[in-house]
């Protein structure tokens, strides 16, 4: 059976004095792809910023491993093997695309780091070799997909366990948008616990275990990718119509 | 030449012409200005760190130049503490002064964080003048020892030109240095997006508080300098006046660059003494550039900002790259 890695129990969490997220329960179990569904102002990024830190808990508790994080910094939940990779990706424009890379290793611990990085390093090669071909290049100067996959490879770098993925699809061509998905893929085979945060719900539940409807900060749904897939009520309120057949999406 | 060769080539020919200046020079007044040129260098490139690397703007630093002026001065003018002690104080105390204002103050951002180091410069004026027993107030502090190390005394100007300039050389070295390796990557992440270096795990915080704290050390040491050099000091040296020339230096010289502030400060200070580097200029003319100088230098930011962001540096990079495509 699987343990679970990630807990989140009655979670609010805002912006200021606007609260987003209204007493969110979940559960991600250790090495499954779990789904995070819902429409736009749904408060699903949030949710993800919320279990990092970046925005603020003001009830309920994230726990991670059995262990509440309590204020926990952004930067030491990375080193604790949780890595976001946000939406709009937050790259270093003018940086090479090895120095972003060399930077998601900043917080691997001392001893052993250099083989740990250059380990790190030739997985990020291994499943996106386009960024070994553009290591020289300022990360500015990549096209949208290859600074998705910057995005992800630069996530990897720090070897987590835990991958938050928001939107890694958003704005990317059917070519570029397969390719992330089959690393996607591999990551699950490799152990990687992975929460994805998607707008295109058929892509996602496709390649997810689990997952969860949200709407206005709140969980409306969750269950199996397959039990969501078969939900009339969530396919026509939540996730919209289906666009065609299975695959049309990937 | 290659590139990479020019990258060490340069450097070399400039430190050697640098070190060499004395000896060609009979014009001991040029040989101080050019030991003001070294006193700057060591303050642009520390806040070059600053502003350059981490994209933290200082309306302070002129505070922390007199903090180090002031203890170096009290310790061996007062309290006949061996010279070389008192200079390393010096820069403990500028860096201890960084730390007490990055620690609250990093929190803040862009023109809040400005307005803060502008507070602290200004509070610290304030010390300067009110705290009459130890800096002399208004009347400055005079008497201050020249730098005798091991008990042998600089007194003649080539001696404390190569004072100067060796600091600001291990100055250099030990920011090149940082920039070159981890942090200076992390330095540049926290400039590029903020939230990109949290979620990479750099403790933005804690890059903010160092490299602050190293600036105001470089700052302090080269205040400790000033007041051994000059052999009196007083409030109206470290004046908001000053900071903004610093931050000019900062600014002119360019982003994710040493060299640039290095060579914005030469530029800046020499700027000054027109008179004595321009054979044949009128006094008038030399006197009306120092009366508009700080105008000069509020421009030149104007300028920059709005035509080339990343200052002398980023030029510098532009015209290497289309050299190299060229």
């Amino acid at each position: 059976m699987s343990e679970r890695l990630l807990e989140l129990r009655g979670v609010r969490a805002g912006y200021g004095h606007v609260e987003v997220l209204h007493g969110i329960d979940l559960a991600v179990d250790e090495g499954e792809v779990f789904a995070i569904l819902g429409a736009n102002g749904a408060g699903k990024s949030t949710l993800l910023k919320a279990i990092v830190g970046l925005v603020p808990v003001s009830a309920g508790e994230v726990v991670l491993r059995g262990a509440t994080l309590r204020r926990q910094k952004p930067e030491r939940l990375v080193r604790d093997g949780v890595a976001l990779v946000p939406e709009g990706r937050w790259l270093f424009g003018p940086m090479t695309v090895a120095e972003n890379l060399e930077l998601g290793a900043a917080c691997l611990p001392t001893a052993g780091k250099k083989q740990a990085c250059q380990d790190a390093l030739a997985r990020v090669r291994r499943l996106f070799p386009v960024l070994a071909e553009r290591e020289r290049q300022p990360a500015a100067t990549l096209s949208g997909g290859e600074q998705q996959m910057l995005a992800i490879g630069r996530a990897l770098m720090s070897r987590p366990r835990l991958l938050l993925l928001d939107e890694p699809s958003l704005g990317l061509a059917p070519k570029v948008i397969a390719e992330i998905f089959g690393v996607i893929d591999e990551l699950r085979r490799d152990g990687v616990t992975i929460v994805l945060v998607e707008q295109d719900a058929m892509l996602a539940l496709k390649h997810a275990d689990r997952g969860a409807v949200m709407r206005t900060g709140e969980v409306v749904l969750d269950g199996t990718s397959a039990e969501l897939l078969a939900d009339d009520s969530v396919r026509t309120i939540y996730l919209g119509s289906w666009p065609g057949e299975e695959g049309e999406s990937a | 030449m290659s590139s990479r060769a020019l990258r060490w080539a340069v450097p070399a020919v400039v430190a050697l012409l640098v070190a060499v200046l004395p000896l060609v020079i009979a014009d001991r007044f040029l040989i101080k200005v050019f030991t003001f040129v070294g006193l700057n260098v060591i303050v642009a490139v520390g806040l070059g760190l600053l502003f350059g690397y981490a994209g933290q703007v200082s309306l302070g630093h002129a505070a922390f130049v007199g903090m180090g002026a002031y203890t170096s001065a009290y310790l061996t003018a007062r309290l006949d503490w061996p010279w070389i002690v008192a200079f390393a104080l010096s820069g403990a105390v500028a860096g201890l002064g960084g730390l007490v204002l990055a620690i609250p103050s990093l929190r803040l951002r862009g023109h809040y964080l400005a307005m803060a180091t502008l507070g602290f410069g200004e509070l610290m004026s304030l010390v300067f003048t009110e705290a009459d027993p130890i800096t002399g107030g208004v009347d400055g502090f005079t008497g201050i020892p020249f730098p005798s190390i091991m008990g042998f005394e600089l007194r003649q100007p080539a001696g404390l030109y190569w004072l100067v300039w060796g600091v600001a050389a291990i100055a250099i070295l030990v920011a090149a240095n940082m920039v070159n390796f981890g942090p200076g990557r992390a330095m540049r992440s926290v400039h590029g997006s903020e939230l990109g270096a949290v979620a990479s795990g750099v403790d933005v915080t804690g890059v903010k508080v160092r490299v602050f704290v190293i600036s105001a050390t470089f700052a302090g040491l080269s205040g400790a300098l000033y007041a051994s050099v000059v052999g009196f000091i007083s409030p109206s040296v470290f004046t908001l006046q000053s900071s903004v020339a610093y931050l000019a230096m900062a600014v002119i010289g360019g982003t994710a660059s040493l060299a640039g502030p290095a060579v914005a400060a030469t530029l800046l200070t020499l700027l000054e003494y027109t008179d004595a580097l321009v054979p044949g200029l009128s006094r008038s003319a030399a006197q009306t550039i120092q009366e508009y100088q700080p105008d000069l230098y509020g421009l030149a930011i104007i300028l920059v900002v709005l035509f080339a962001p990343g200052g002398l540096a980023a030029l510098w990079r532009r015209r290497a790259r289309g050299g190299e495509s060229g």
